[in-house]
């Protein structure tokens, strides 16, 4: 009987799932993630009621939105913690996937209608071409440059975004009337988005997963480490930074177009700086370099707002002015708390939630020799 | 007299059983998890000159980066054993507070301040000196080096790398050390380049009264400068002596000075006895 | 022809503007490569200093505001340092961006939380005298601004060159671990550079308070505008950042006169990308050594 987890050969090692337990785990995060639906929209599990508070004021649009962002941060973190890179363009890729799926999604009189997958990867496709482009000069030199060119390409994006809206749909946002509809099944309602999007999220998940399994993967984890070294080994340094800026650009910006579809509309004001910058803090917090972490980043960035109504108002009991600060600053004090947790899990625990994570499981595998 | 195996006693003490200069006591030296050195002893006596020598990765450098107080930038850290530099511990110090008690360091590399000039880099030297008299320290280090003197106004990263060993050495001097740490002095460097600059360290030595520990890999020249040496492998001493000894110790000459004794090689088997010895003595 | 002078001046005033901001992050990034991200909201922050100087709630007169408004950048640099760039020592660079990114969001999130989103409306204390050129109108604020921000670069210029601890400041910059062992403070000079960096960008945002009628909520963006300018000037080059800023200002002021108002950041930023493309390491950047 083996003591542990170990693999025997590289085939093994390359396996997504590698031993029972983790089979085991897997088949339980199935089951759950398939049961959430029914339970945040009923509100009780298993036929037991739950309050309000313990589901922490969830509702299904917040779950979805944050399955959303969930495919938005892996594209990010394929980049930044994979590669190395810096991106501060979610925003305006977001912005970018809105453009075309509002071109070629059928949104205006006589403006072709194609199909919603077909839009879908159209606009991952303009995304990587538009990624492709605007990272080829910046990636030559240093990763900072990335940076500043996505910073710019921001603003740019999010002022052809404008310029676009007023021209062909007014001042009022683009309304996304067509339902969504995958292969004649409509999307219309909560449900069956969910299953949707937790769709898009495990093919996301598994493709990146895949993609670092690879030759491929093993040369952009070499580029973020060394990258004069990995020159040096024959890989085409660039080359690589911008293949993995294409990439990430493919998955935000067809996830942008998924985004704005399920709102059922778009305006400048859902292409913000700020929350390109949120996407950054869900990856760190979550544990760069990690695909589980980036999406328990994800479900933070979702979840600390709520939980801080529902602390506010468990706290406005007891101190009502304490409530009257939350309720007016709630975004303020959001942003306040993902700073600060930036900042303490750069400075005390840069491997974020997941790596917290992976200690603990190794403390409690090795126990009682834990150091 | 053959040269002792001995890894205990800070050697080189001076006559009369005076405190030397640099007194390493034990000391080891980890970075993260790995030990780079794992205790080692030595000393340096007030104007003397001993040698560090030993293949790559022995731990001088680290040895050198411990004395100096730079190790914390390298994630280093001395988990155990003193320095004690003119009788005061200067184990944990902050690096510029040790310059400051006059240890001043000739880095592996020159690391000259690239786009400051010449002229900029020796000034540079004397940040943290405590004692007056810039002017003179630098009119003496132009002295010293009439080369930097002609290129003062350039841009150091344009000189020669001779020239910027001048400027590494210059830079150490501003800080008008008692002892000079110089690493890896010839790497990259010409012969006769390297003469030249030992012998200007000689004349250092004789009129500043300076005392030197020199890291070398080039065994050879270190010997034929220092009175005393210390050789390391793998982060421990495993001979030490004076020059001379070490000199004519023919493990040392068939593995750091390239001299043969005859014309058989002597096998890997045999090679380096004086570590088998040691364990036999420990 | 009078539209265009017109427009010079105008751009060259913000520009000046701008060009503190991005001198005071140059500043930073060279002595200590920290890239401060939160470097326009520190600006951001001296102007709202100078709006409660002056309240009406504590009613200090101008003369007495501003000094002490531009007096708060040096706790404040030193507060910012300690809590946001000192504990990441010797992190690669990438952490240290994503602190100061961090950094911002904190920033503004206080900022609004102190002060509030509505405009906070603020009276100029600055002489609002417009003269006439050859029929070019060139209002007082503008020279003052121009004038100010001259002053601060040749101070600072001469600072940089001509001091022991600007001499330290620039082998900090030059080669860090060498700065180290010639027995720099490293410590020390990293705080000078916050405070001095953090100085500028106060002076900056106290200009920008009395230039524009109210303190909003809307100069975060026009501090990002420092980030345009770095990458026109070249990263690490002083003069850079300076010149650079003026051109983003100048840009600025062309487009607004002669095309559309409303796309001058956006086309500046566009002219940051294209720099990019052509010359990643600006007008006077250098290119890079990296030793391996």
């Amino acid at each position: 009987m083996s003591a542990g987890a170990y693999t025997t050969s590289y085939r093994h090692d390359q396996r997504l799932v590698r031993s029972m337990a983790m089979r085991v785990w897997v088949v339980l995060l199935v089951a759950v993630v398939a049961y959430l639906p029914w339970v945040v929209s009923h509100k009780s599990a298993f036929g037991i009621e739950l309050s309000k508070h313990a589901l922490l004021n969830m509702n299904m649009t917040q779950v979805n939105i944050m399955l959303i962002v969930t495919v938005g941060a892996l594209g990010l973190n394929l980049l930044t913690g994979y590669t190395g890179l810096i991106s501060i363009g979610n925003a305006g890729f977001f912005a970018l996937g809105a453009i075309v799926a509002s071109t070629i999604g059928g949104m205006k009189e006589g403006w072709p209608e194609l199909p919603f997958p077909v839009v879908v990867l159209a606009a991952g496709v303009v995304g990587a071409v538009v990624g492709a482009l605007v990272g080829l000069p910046s990636l030559r030199i240093r990763g900072i440059y990335l940076l500043l060119a996505t910073l710019g390409l921001h603003f740019v994006m999010v002022f052809l975004y404008l310029k676009f809206q007023v021209k062909w749909f007014g001042f009022g946002g683009i309304q996304f009337v067509t339902p969504a509809s995958l292969f004649g099944f409509d999307l219309n309602t909560d449900i069956r988005w969910y299953y949707f999007l937790l769709g898009c999220v495990a093919v996301s998940f598994l493709l990146t997963k895949n993609l670092l399994r690879t030759r491929q993967g093993r040369a952009f984890a070499a580029v973020r480490d060394h990258a004069i070294a990995a020159s040096m080994s024959g890989i085409n340094v660039p080359r690589m930074r911008v293949t993995s800026f294409a990439i990430s650009s493919f998955m935000i910006t067809a996830i942008g177009a998924v985004y704005v579809w399920y709102l059922g509309a778009a305006s400048p004001d859902n292409f913000t700086l700020l929350f390109a910058i949120q996407f950054i803090a869900m990856i760190v917090i979550g544990g760069e370099g990690s695909l589980v972490g980036t999406i328990l980043g994800a479900a933070l960035w979702s979840l600390i707002p709520n939980a801080l109504i529902a602390f506010s108002e468990m706290a406005g009991g007891i101190s009502p002015s304490v409530n009257r600060t939350i309720t007016t600053w709630q975004t303020q004090i959001t942003n306040i708390i993902f700073g600060v947790l930036i900042l303490v899990v750069i400075v005390f625990n840069p491997s974020g939630l997941a790596g917290l994570w992976a200690k603990l499981k190794r403390a409690v595998v090795r126990w009682p020799y834990t150091t | 007299m053959t040269a002792t195996a001995a890894r205990t006693d800070p050697s080189g003490a001076q006559p009369g059983g005076a405190e030397p200069l640099l007194a390493v006591d034990n000391i080891e030296v980890t970075y993260g998890v790995s030990l780079a050195v794992r205790g080692i002893s030595f000393a340096v006596p007030e104007n003397g000159a001993v040698a560090l020598l030993g293949p790559n990765g022995a731990g001088k450098t680290s040895t050198i980066r411990a004395i100096s107080g730079l190790l914390d930038i390298h994630n280093g850290a001395v988990r155990d054993g003193d320095i004690r530099f003119a009788g005061r511990s200067i184990r944990g110090m902050r690096a510029d507070k040790i310059v400051a008690s006059g240890v001043a360091q000739v880095p592996e590399g020159r690391l000259v301040f690239a786009q400051l000039t010449v002229d900029e880099n020796l000034r540079v030297g004397a940040s943290a000196r405590a004692t007056p008299g810039i002017e003179d320290s630098l009119a003496q280090v132009y002295d010293l080096f009439p080369r930097l003197k002609e290129r003062n106004r350039q841009q150091a990263g344009w000189l020669s790398g001779g020239e910027q060993q001048m400027v590494a050495i210059g830079r150490a001097l501003m800080a008008a050390p008692r002892l000079l740490l110089l690493d890896e002095l010839s790497l990259g460097l010409a012969p006769m380049v390297i003469e030249g600059i030992f012998e200007r360290l000689g004349e250092v030595r004789r009129e500043l009264g300076t005392a030197m520990l020199l890291v070398e890999q080039n065994a050879r020249v270190a010997l034929g400068f220092a009175d005393y040496g210390h050789i390391l492998e793998t982060g421990q001493i495993v001979l030490e002596g004076p020059s001379a000894d070490l000199k004519d110790n023919p493990m040392v000459q068939e593995s750091y000075l390239g001299i043969r004794s005859d014309d058989t090689r002597i096998g890997f088997a045999q090679g380096k006895r004086y570590r088998r010895r040691r364990r036999w003595l420990s | 022809m009078t539209k265009l002078a017109q427009l010079l001046i105008i751009g060259i005033a913000t520009g000046s503007i701008y060009g503190l901001i991005a001198l005071g992050f140059t500043l930073v990034y060279k002595a200590t490569k920290v890239f401060n991200f939160a470097q326009g909201d520190l600006m951001m922050l001296g102007a709202y200093m100078l709006v409660s100087f002056s309240s009406t709630s504590l009613g200090l007169p101008a003369w007495v505001a501003i000094p002490l408004a531009l007096a708060s950048a040096i706790p404040i640099g030193l507060a910012f340092q300690f809590l946001f760039a000192r504990p990441l020592i010797g992190q690669p660079f990438l952490p240290v961006v994503m602190a100061t990114i961090g950094a911002s969001l904190i920033i503004q999130a206080v900022i609004q939380m102190n002060w509030g989103v509505v405009d906070l409306p603020f009276e100029s204390t600055f002489p609002q005298k417009v003269f006439n050129v050859s029929g070019v109108r060139v209002s007082s604020f503008d020279l003052i601004t121009i004038g100010v921000a001259a002053a601060c670069v040749a101070l600072f210029a001469l600072f940089f060159r001509l001091t022991r601890i600007g001499l330290q400041m620039r082998a900090a910059a030059a080669h860090n671990e060498a700065a180290v062992l010639s027995g720099i403070n490293i410590h020390r000079v990293s705080l000078i550079a916050w405070g001095i960096g953090t100085m500028l960008a106060f002076v900056a945002g106290v200009i920008l308070a009395n230039g524009q009628g109210a303190v909003t909520f809307s100069l975060a963006g026009l501090g990002l505008l420092a980030f345009p300018a770095v990458v026109i000037g070249g990263l690490e080059s002083v003069p850079g950042a300076v010149i650079g800023g003026v051109i983003v200002g100048v840009l600025q002021a062309l487009i607004a006169g002669y095309y559309d108002p409303l796309a001058q950041d956006s086309l500046v930023y566009a002219a940051l990308l294209l720099m990019l493309l052509v010359r990643p390491t600006g007008l006077f950047g250098q290119r890079e050594i990296q030793r391996v």
